[in-house]
């Protein structure tokens, strides 16, 4: 009964020699694009083939292969992923602080000419002695708005320029 | 397994755990194409995370006409590319015409002995391809993407993108073959 399995299996085992010389007498007879080629298509096989019979640009191709589709023993620290997330969220949160200061900035400039407004309105006479009294500081109004903005301006593009800036001063 | 579409959507909605999720999925992208493209390892991680937020504000453009990961390459690929243009002088190591005699400044690994220490000389030898040669190498090889895909990615034409991925490869397998040769493996 052992008799045809074993004889199956020396079959079988002489069928897989017999593709694997095949594939080496290929390899030996290739050049380079075709072996690139065939190494794309079947992948690397190193361990698989015997040194002494294929040719040297074979064995080099394979080795390369090898090496070229291997990680990087080096990567990203572990918690990458979440440094970068942190990273994103405080700049998210500039940007919304900016904005809230801009809108509340222009809120209290509506507010300013609406009372302005309204005070033509309601006490006439009391109307241009408030417009005097705005136009009187209205240097001091405009440069505390203008540096207010410029300081949360600088601040952001320097944040968000630290990694380039910082490396150019290492160099 | 991850959604493209459905993280997106939510990164979109400001989810900071879905954009975290983002991050997990592709850092070895990023890290692969920066870590080869950058020759300064110390700003290697500064860079990828430069990539990240860039991915997040720019996030709301990506229309799914392509893969999300062809796009983070993309977008992995030009910060790269710009920061080699600013801190090289305006100089990235461009491939010369006559590449079949390119010299390799590291000549000889003599004092290689280990399949690993060859695997390192084979890393400095790619580091020392120009930037080009570099990316087709790394987004075919470790990133697993198809000429197609490194097209779109680059902007190169594909039949430029084969040439040198065969170019590439086979001045890297000369260099092998010596090693080879002296049976040192």
């Amino acid at each position: 009964m052992s008799y045809p399995r074993k004889n199956e299996m020396n079959k079988a085992a002489h069928d897989s020699f017999i593709t694997f010389k095949k594939q080496i007498t290929i390899m030996k007879k290739m050049d380079d694009e075709e072996l690139q080629k065939w190494l794309e298509e079947n992948g690397p096989t190193s361990g698989k083939t015997n040194k002494e019979l294929i040719s040297d640009d074979a064995r080099a191709y394979q080795f390369l292969f090898d090496v070229l589709d291997e990680e990087p023993a080096q990567g990203l620290p572990y918690d990458f992923a979440a440094k970068v997330t942190r990273k994103v969220q405080a700049e998210a949160k500039r940007t919304s602080e900016l904005r809230y200061y801009i809108i509340a900035i222009a809120v209290v400039a509506f507010a300013l000419v609406a009372i302005y407004g309204l005070l033509l309105l309601v006490k006439p006479a009391a109307g241009p002695s408030y417009g005097s009294l705005l136009f009187q500081y209205k240097w001091i109004l405009i440069l505390v708005v203008f540096s207010f903005l410029t300081i949360q301006y600088l601040d952001q593009v320097l944040v968000k320029g630290n990694i380039f800036k910082r490396t150019a001063k290492i160099k | 397994m991850f959604n493209e579409k459905e993280v997106v959507t939510k990164i979109l909605k400001g989810d900071t755990r879905a954009f975290e999720l983002l991050v997990k999925q592709y850092e070895r992208l990023v890290f692969h194409v920066i870590n080869r493209l950058v020759r300064d390892h110390d700003d290697v991680q500064d860079i990828c995370q430069e990539v990240f937020i860039k991915v997040h504000k720019g996030l709301f453009r990506f229309n799914f006409q392509s893969k999300l990961s062809t796009w983070i390459a993309q977008v992995t690929y030009f910060t790269a590319i710009n920061y080699l243009k600013k801190y090289n002088n305006g100089r990235t190591s461009e491939f010369t015409d006559d590449m079949e005699n390119f010299h390799f400044t590291n000549e000889t690994p003599e004092q290689l002995l280990t399949k690993k220490e060859v695997a390192n000389y084979v890393e400095e030898l790619i580091l020392q391809l120009p930037e080009s040669y570099r990316t087709v190498i790394t987004l075919y090889h470790l990133n697993e993407f198809s000429c197609e895909e490194i097209g779109e990615i680059t902007g190169m034409p594909e039949g430029t993108i084969k040439n040198y991925l065969f170019r590439a490869r086979k001045l890297l397998k000369q260099k092998i073959e010596v090693y080879l040769k002296n049976d040192m493996i």
